[in-house]
């Protein structure tokens, strides 16, 4: 099957939102649909206006669900009673664009703010606000206030407050917009980590193309609908594959990230069938890892055509034309293999002249 | 513990901008002066136009039913007092009349109004220690005792010092402490021999009757007595209540208590405003503050209470440097009018609850900006 199944931290669904009232009522966002994975990091992106920031104070429970569901962690948000809400930001930790920190407060009490609000011991505040500073790089500023610290100390002052109580998700308003180059590249390692090592679900709304690679997905919002949803890491890798076939060999980079994001990947275990002969073909498969035979059934018995291996595709025939399949597809060992639907693969070939063009090529070569 | 730690954030809030501060508590201050100035002249005058009331001894005094307050000088027929005299109970009486009359200056022969109290010399019945002493001696022609506590502008004066009250000489054979209200610049005590000579029209009359009740008598039960014999034709209170009566009828009906009474309200409401300027401002500042603190988790009643402890102590410090300020003034203020000017603890208690008033009442009036912060804006 697809993607290893990872518990889901945030699932948006079927959310319609409004502004205003009577007359004035304007829909922000219609029908998203939106999961947010433990371990992942989420980049939103889309022109001002677009809803991504509405979508993420719905997902952060500053704004009351009025349509629709948002299940946080399993909480169901439509529905819950002020007091609950308030509750339930203690889960969250937020990196607002603007600091936003006490200027009255030094940086541990700041951070304190927070812990407060954890249950941790009164005598554990100072340790665990000094251990969030370090973690941002600022072990030798804990008793500065704001006013005098930098740009980027302030927002890693926030940053340190919004992790302090080890949130499961974190919504992320431009972290970056207000730092230099370095700065903005320790922040983002800095949530890279959070994600990475400590399993939580991270949302960036960001409008920065220099943090973009950090991101496990790339939603793109536009009036108020959910555009695309880009596997970002996925995509990269399928498309580095996709490189090196002869099939894909004349395609341009962009045709093949569309080709790419389309694609699907499935597991499949030694011995399994991935296709059997005489099915419908539904779809067209590129090994990504691992060995597959090819065998064939016919009057004159069963015989192994060939053996596959990475970057060797199948299905194709079947699909083009629109015959059922002509061989079973065995798996030698476990295997891994991207997948194209029908539709896709069919649009694919109608949209690229030179993916048809290799096929004819590669088929004429195999047979 | 919460409430500690809570009100160590709000007093760092409002310290973080020292200067700011300083003028807060300044601007807080002011109120409490004003307020203080105000109740003061407000005490000062019921004090002082009562202070006649509150020499006044005896057990029982008894007056004309029309007599609302000391200086509508209603009296009444010196038979009634004497058949008071002749009820069960009452051990002896003794009459004052009192009136006004003008005061020449020793120095320079100005007038001023002062007030007259003519005493009986054998039995004064009033609370003026010097009287124990000299009290006899005011049966001689035109000897007086002058009030030492008077205006400078009555001149002057110590014992043996000949004037003129009205037209009669007089000649001081002692002073005694009452001072001056708003009515009169000074006071004066004669024999009654000397008064009627003063105020003819009076021969004859009692102002006060003053009653002292015989050892081992229930004073109500006297005062009971008397009621019963007397009713329609003159009425008993205690010397306590008189001085209720007198304190009570300047709050009400003098302008000048019902003045200072409005120039408290006044004060109060410039220190409301005063102090929702500055809690406002403060709010305002911190507004997306506020709002982060809402957005990680904080219940609105976090910020409640944060506002109210800001507003407290900018209460509890604009109190105590007006405290200084108004005791200060107060001093001053004696020393220049000659109006008593009592700081007293349920007068300074009372500035105390209005300033917390004031201040959480503004408190409460910038929190609705506080409310209406939406966490989400931070977005």
């Amino acid at each position: 099957m697809s993607t290893p199944a990872k518990e889901v931290l945030v699932d948006v669904t079927a959310v319609n939102h409004f502004y205003g009232r009577g007359e004035a009522r304007k829909q922000a966002l219609y029908d998203n649909h939106l999961k947010v994975h433990r371990g992942e990091i989420v980049i939103m992106t889309g022109p001002s206006g677009s809803g991504k920031t509405t979508l993420l104070t719905l997902i952060g429970t500053l704004r009351a669900v009025q349509e629709g569901s948002i299940r946080i962690g399993g909480v169901e948000l439509a529905g819950l009673p002020a007091s609950e809400q308030v509750r339930m930001r203690r889960d969250i930790g937020f990196i607002f664009q603007a600091h936003n920190l006490l200027d009255a407060l030094t940086a541990r009490r700041n951070v304190r703010m927070a812990i407060e609000l954890s249950g941790a011991p009164r005598s554990e505040y100072d340790r665990l606000a000094d251990e969030a500073l370090g973690s941002v790089g600022l072990s030798n500023r804990v008793t500065y206030k704001p006013r005098n610290l930098s740009v980027g100390q302030r927002q890693r002052v926030a940053i340190a407050r919004a992790l302090v109580n080890k949130p499961q998700i974190i919504l992320a308003d431009e972290p970056t917009a207000a730092l230099d180059k370095d700065s903005g590249a320790n922040v983002v390692s800095l949530l890279r980590n959070l994600a990475d090592q400590r399993g939580a679900a991270v949302m960036i709304v960001t409008h920065d193309n220099r943090i973009l690679s950090v991101a496990d997905r790339i939603v793109n919002m536009i009036d108020g609908r959910v555009l695309s949803d880009i596997r970002v890491k996925e995509t990269v890798a399928i498309c580095a594959l996709l490189r090196k076939c002869q099939v894909f060999i004349n395609m341009s980079p962009s045709d093949l990230t569309d080709v790419a994001q389309k694609m699907s990947t499935e597991s499949f275990a030694d011995r399994a069938k991935i296709i059997r002969q005489g099915d419908v073909g539904d779809k067209f498969y590129v090994i990504a890892k691992g060995r597959a035979r090819i065998i064939v059934d016919s009057a004159t018995g069963t015989r192994t055509e060939a053996t596959l291996s990475e970057g060797n595709f199948f299905g194709e025939v079947a699909l083009l034309r629109d015959q059922p399949r002509n061989a079973t597809v065995e798996a030698e060992g476990d295997v891994e293999a991207y997948t194209l639907s029908k539709p896709d693969f069919l649009a694919a070939v109608k949209a690229h002249k030179s993916f048809e063009e290799q096929l004819g090529a590669q088929l004429f070569h195999r047979s | 513990m919460w409430f500690i730690r809570q009100f160590s954030l709000a007093w760092r809030m409002l310290a973080d901008r020292p200067a700011r501060l300083a003028l807060s508590l300044v601007g807080v201050a002011f109120a409490v002066v004003v307020m203080f100035t105000e109740l003061g002249f407000k005490n000062g005058i019921t004090d002082s136009s009562a202070n006649f009331a509150g020499i006044l001894g005896g057990d029982l005094i008894v007056v004309h039913p029309r007599q609302m307050h000391l200086k509508s000088y209603v009296t009444f027929p010196g038979a009634y007092l004497r058949e008071v005299e002749d009820i069960p109970g009452v051990a002896s009486a003794s009459i004052i009349c009192t009136g006004a009359d003008y005061w020449s200056n020793p120095q320079d022969g100005s007038r001023n109004r002062v007030f007259i109290i003519g005493v009986d010399p054998d039995d004064p019945m009033l609370t003026v220690p010097e009287l124990k002493g000299l009290g006899r001696d005011l049966r001689g022609e035109g000897t007086v005792l002058f009030d030492d506590r008077v205006r400078p502008e009555l001149g002057r004066v110590s014992a043996g010092t000949r004037s003129r009250v009205g037209r009669m000489p007089v000649r001081v054979i002692g002073l005694f402490s009452l001072g001056p209200n708003f009515a009169y610049e000074g006071n004066v005590i004669m024999g009654l021999d000397n008064f009627y000579q003063l105020s003819p029209k009076n021969r004859g009359r009692v102002g006060l009757g003053m009653l002292r009740v015989a050892p081992g008598q229930s004073i109500a039960a006297v005062r009971a007595r008397i009621n019963e014999r007397m009713a329609g034709k003159l009425v008993v209170l205690t010397p306590a209540e008189v001085l209720g009566r007198e304190r009570k009828y300047t709050t009400d009906h003098a302008p000048v208590g019902i003045i200072f009474g409005l120039g408290l309200l006044v004060g109060f409401a410039i220190g409301t405003v005063v102090c929702y300027q500055i809690l406002f401002n403060e709010v305002s500042d911190h507004l997306p503050q506020f709002a982060m603190i809402k957005a990680i988790g904080h219940f609105p009643r976090y910020l409640t209470s944060l506002v109210i402890q800001e507003s407290l102590i900018l209460s509890l410090g604009g109190y105590l440097i007006g405290l200084a300020a108004g005791a200060a003034l107060y001093g001053l203020l004696q020393r220049s009018t000659a109006l008593q000017m009592d700081l007293t603890a349920p007068r300074a208690t009372l500035v105390l609850v209005l300033t917390s008033g004031m201040c959480l009442l503004a408190g409460f009036l910038a929190m609705k900006k506080v409310h209406a912060t939406d966490p989400a804006d931070l977005f």
